[in-house]
């Protein structure tokens, strides 16, 4: 397996692990384009800051619907547009790890491209903003 | 005359240069994090919006035990700006992450509104995950603490098959499964830690049902036993991510995977102790808090600076009471060296000696020694690392 930034040291970390797993994804504009499923080395190659930070080559996830909506609330404007994707991972997909509570870093597998993913996942919401009006827990 | 170098965070780069302290939160990137800046001044950067080209922020001037006491107190982002004299509103270039204007000074009420999230919701900070490693001199690794452990898991075990087999007789359509020995394996103790690695064997159809009926049966029926009910209830099984994986004196908690029909569902396990083993577990204690020990605590620590490992891992967020700091601070340095941006802040130096860095996401080791007679800290409160 080839995974995003493990040509940096100690990258992914060694927590990081091969997974079978449903976990979910806020997408800009409630669309499953290409372009949501990039992470920051990839969006802005030429940044060296980015290229250097492990996490960078990491693509962010959040493990239920209750964290992305705590997401959206505490960043109201930030993520006003975005809507929610459900990803099923298999272990071939890459590494994960679930470094906080609420969050997940998952280090891709270089083959399975934005394209795939985005064809893969599911929209189960359009804009989650719109969901916020009952209480999270 | 020519000026000095002094800046004023309203000057012009006054944050290009941020040391990373802590990250908070984050999604892609860091969205709440703490920093020095160049100046070695202390500052909470929360992430407001962006665009195309540029990421909004407001970067408040603080101090890490007032953040620490924010944290502690469960207070909301509102109140968190309101209660500080003003912050700095930044638009960073969305490629470069440099500064593009020089900052704003805004008070609470000239920050835009749809920037500032509902009254309740509070800055929080979720802890990673470590593992604590305690050794006592002259003592088998496998030291008391961990064969109780041992044994609650075994009856955990115990008592969870006879739930099964409950289930099996009662509910029709159990009745012709087999009860595996083994529902899920717990491996036993790693030697020398108190780290419990909980794996799920190969889907077990009858464990994933009865999980969703275990709860039904509790909550609606009269058809199971009363003690097997409070049984049931002291070893509850709760479903939801915990991120407290605290082990004390009367309860255990913790987390793993389990295989729920094809997903791996992450589980949060409480049992309490009962009498008979608090007393036990006590006197282990008392026995054993007179020998000297050395406590490891392992795990990923997401932080760029030394001075957070010190500050938190000193100061209850791990529920380690009263840890000396005597870090290997050698060692922490070596995690440091490959690290071209290595800092000069005076913490850092303050700490070590030796300006540094710590890399995101580095795995380090560090050891603190317990005097004799000091207090077995660790059995008080510890965090257990899930895999």
């Amino acid at each position: 397996m080839t995974v995003f930034g493990q040509h940096l040291n100690r990258c992914p970390p060694r927590e990081a692990m091969p997974q079978e797993v449903t976990y979910f994804r806020l997408v800009k504009d409630g669309r499953l384009g290409k372009n949501g499923f990039l992470s920051y080395a990839e969006l802005f190659p030429n940044n060296s800051s980015y290229s250097k930070c492990c996490k960078a080559h990491a693509l962010s996830l959040v493990p239920n619907e209750e964290a992305a909506k705590r997401l959206v609330k505490k960043f109201p404007k930030a993520f006003s547009t975005h809507g929610m994707a459900k990803i099923h991972i298999k272990p071939e997909h890459g590494k994960l790890f679930r470094d906080k509570p609420d969050h997940i870093s998952w280090w891709r597998e270089q083959e399975y491209t934005p394209e795939i993913i985005s064809q893969n996942a599911e929209l189960i919401l359009k804009k989650i903003k719109e969901e916020l009006c009952q209480p999270i827990p | 005359m020519p000026t000095n170098s002094i800046k004023f965070p309203t000057d012009q780069g006054f944050f290009e240069n941020r040391t990373v302290i802590e990250i908070i939160t984050e999604y892609d990137f860091p969205l709440v994090y703490t920093f020095y800046s160049e100046n070695s001044d202390y500052f909470l950067a929360y992430f407001c919006d962006s665009s195309e080209s540029r990421t909004t922020w407001l970067f408040t001037p603080t101090d890490p035990s007032r953040i620490r006491r924010l944290f502690r107190n469960s207070v909301s982002i509102r109140d968190f700006f309101k209660m500080h004299n003003g912050s700095y509103l930044c638009e960073l270039d969305v490629q470069t992450g440099k500064i593009i204007e020089k900052a704003t000074h805004v008070t609470f009420d000239l920050i835009p509104e749809e920037y500032l999230p509902a009254d309740d919701v509070v800055l929080d900070r979720q802890v990673p995950e470590v593992s604590v490693n305690v050794q006592k001199k002259g003592l088998n690794p496998h030291t008391a603490s961990e064969r109780l452990i041992s044994e609650l898991v075994k009856d955990l075990r115990m008592s969870l098959r006879n739930v099964m087999l409950e289930i099996r007789d009662r509910i029709p359509d159990f009745s012709n499964t087999n009860v595996p020995e083994s529902l899920f394996s717990f491996p036993a103790i790693t030697p020398g830690s108190l780290e419990l690695i909980l794996r799920p064997t190969s889907s077990n159809p009858l464990f994933e049902r009865s999980i969703e009926e275990i709860s039904k049966v509790i909550a609606g029926t009269d058809t199971l036993d009363n003690d097997l009910k409070i049984s049931i209830k002291r070893q509850l099984l709760k479903f939801s991510p915990d991120s407290k994986r605290l082990y004390n004196y009367n309860s255990i908690k913790f987390t793993g995977l389990l295989p729920t029909g094809g997903d791996q569902k992450l589980v949060s396990m409480e049992f309490s102790l009962d009498k008979d083993h608090t007393k036990l577990f006590k006197q282990e204690v008392e026995a054993m808090g007179q020998r000297e020990t050395t406590i490891t605590v392992s795990g990923t620590v997401e932080a760029y600076h030394p001075e957070y490992i010190v500050l938190n891992l000193s100061e209850n967020d791990y529920g380690i009471d009263k840890l000396k700091c005597n870090f290997d601070l050698d060692k922490l340095i070596r995690n440091l060296e490959n690290d071209p941006v290595a800092q000069k802040s005076p913490q850092a130096q303050h700490l070590s000696n030796k300006p540094g860095k710590l890399i995101l996401h580095e795995t380090v080791d560090v050891v603190a020694d317990f005097a004799p007679n000091s207090r077995f800290a660790s059995l008080r409160s510890i965090a257990l690392k899930h895999h």
